[in-house]
């Protein structure tokens, strides 16, 4: 009893970290058992993994590159998660907001950049924060569960891309490669210190501070942290419950539509079907195992993004197939979801 | 008694009215409107303050009880529907809560008590229904009725059969 008293009194992110950090261990310790079965030294894929990704300029500027979209994802499912929303969708609302980004390229070709720039973020929002408010329709009405609806949504939202990247899009200049015609430069985000570390950056750490800040200071974070915590309290003091489901759902998704827009404006230049090695559903764990702490989702999303570029490292130096890291999520989950608590 | 536990006792009082505590467009909270507004209902109440950072999760029942009295009471509701709203306080706080209800009533909200304790529904009522089954089977003022009678309504006794 002495020691759960203790652990009562150690504040309450100083705990979770401890606990996270923990479970990781475990998680590592699993996957470093699958390593052994493969027959791979755990111990030197681990540490080829830390030395390629942490500990060399080109390869933490990568990192920082994924973290960029993982951080933006993150935010979407961690947004409609404060008030029990789950949002499996942020994969799709990239799509989205890609798709928009792209259309806004196309036909506002003519702009300069100081205004073609801020418009196709804004498409871009746009496009995700509309797909994922659909979603908020019917969960607001009662219509369809939300957690139904974005994980569905995903597929259609990739086909959608597809039909536009294989039909009325396609650049007839690159024979048959499924791709839209490159954006025009006033369209393409700047990057940084001769990397692709891009412009998203800011808008992803802008995102997080915002976040932070409304929930802890505004009449609306106290309302959103209300319905989070007793929706029943919440709607007796008057709390319009329904218009919190759409506008957390639309700005949720409308941030993983900036992640969309980051990677065809500045990473791809250009719209094609492979537009995300699943951004959106790291994005759900990050969120997942940050707790939606605003902290916790940049440490998730360097861990996350470390582990997706040592998934390079294990296939190019050891032989195993890259997706094995896909294996070491999963654990991850698995461990994150022993979590009494949601999000 | 509808708090929410993990946002602290002043978090829960801004709750009351988190329009009225609203500064610029909402951007932020007035938390020492929200702290003087629960420090005057506390008061008036005869209460002890109640510990404002503390979560309202970790407070005992009778505390939890008290805080959604002041927070209640802290505003000029035209309607006051008390469902036992003296279970768990202790004399000097039910007192003191009887008292702001009929202060309330003066100051004219109207005030449905629904409780199951004749000696304080005596003391408050201005007319009295009683419930068996869903139904109102009597009514009257408590100056022109007894216990005995309201009693022998409330276990069906004024129902044919009951």
């Amino acid at each position: 009893m002495a020691s759960a008293d203790a652990r009562r009194f150690r504040p309450d992110s100083v705990r979770a970290a401890l606990r996270v950090t923990g479970l990781f261990g475990l998680a590592f310790a699993l996957f470093a058992v699958v390593l052994l079965a493969a027959g791979k030294d755990p111990i030197r894929a681990y540490g080829d993994i830390l030395s390629s990704t942490l500990f060399s300029s080109y390869g933490f500027s990568e990192v920082v590159v994924k973290m960029i979209p993982l951080m933006l994802t993150a935010l979407a499912v961690a947004i409609p998660a404060r008030i029990w929303l789950i949002n499996i969708g942020a994969e799709g609302q990239l799509f989205m907001g890609a798709l928009f980004t792209t259309w806004g390229a196309a036909h506002f070709a003519a702009l300069p950049a100081w205004a073609l720039l801020p418009l196709v973020a804004a498409l871009g929002f746009l496009g995700g924060g509309l797909w994922a408010a659909i979603s908020g329709v019917m969960r607001a009405h009662g219509w369809v569960s939300e957690t139904i609806s974005t994980l569905l949504m995903n597929y259609v939202a990739i086909f959608i891309v597809s039909f536009f990247v294989f039909g009325p899009w396609k650049d007839l200049e690159s024979a048959n490669y499924p791709q839209t015609p490159e954006f025009p430069a006033a369209a393409r985000l700047p990057m940084f210190f001769g990397t692709r570390v891009h412009l998203g950056l800011l808008i992803a750490l802008v995102a997080l501070t915002v976040y932070h800040l409304v929930l802890t200071r505004t009449r609306w974070g106290l309302e959103i942290r209300a319905i989070g915590g007793n929706i029943e309290a919440a709607r007796r003091s008057g709390i319009a419950i329904g218009r919190y489901i759409l506008v957390l759902m639309f700005v949720g998704g409308g941030l993983a539509g900036l992640a969309g827009m980051g990677e065809v404006s500045a990473i791809q230049g250009r719209l094609r079907p492979s537009l995300s090695p699943g951004f959106g559903y790291t994005g759900f764990l990050i969120s997942w195992i940050a707790g939606g702490n605003t902290y916790g989702v940049v440490a998730s999303a360097l861990l996350m993004a470390v582990i997706t570029a040592g998934g390079d490292v294990l296939q190019m130096a050891h032989r195993l197939p890259g997706s094995v890291v896909n294996i070491l999520m999963a654990l991850m989950l698995f461990v994150v979801l022993t979590r009494r608590r949601i999000p | 008694m509808l708090i929410v536990p993990r946002l602290s006792v002043l978090e829960n009082m801004a709750l009351a009215d988190t329009r009225k505590y609203a500064r610029h467009a909402g951007l932020t909270v007035d938390w020492s409107a929200a702290r003087g507004d629960l420090e005057q209902s506390t008061r008036r109440l005869a209460q002890e303050m109640l510990p404002l950072a503390v979560p309202a999760g970790a407070l005992s029942g009778g505390n939890v009880q008290r805080l959604s009295l002041i927070r209640e009471l802290s505003t000029d509701p035209r309607l006051i529907i008390a469902l036992y709203p003296t279970r768990g306080l202790d004399m000097r706080s039910a007192t003191a809560a009887r008292d702001l209800l009929l202060a309330k009533r003066d100051r004219g909200a109207g005030v449905l008590l629904i409780s199951e304790d004749l000696g304080e529904l005596f003391l408050l009522s201005d007319r009295l229904f009683v419930l068996y089954r869903g139904r109102i089977v009597g009514a009257a003022r408590p100056e022109e009725t007894t216990a005995q009678e309201i009693g022998r309504l409330m276990t069906g006794g004024g129902v044919a059969g009951g």
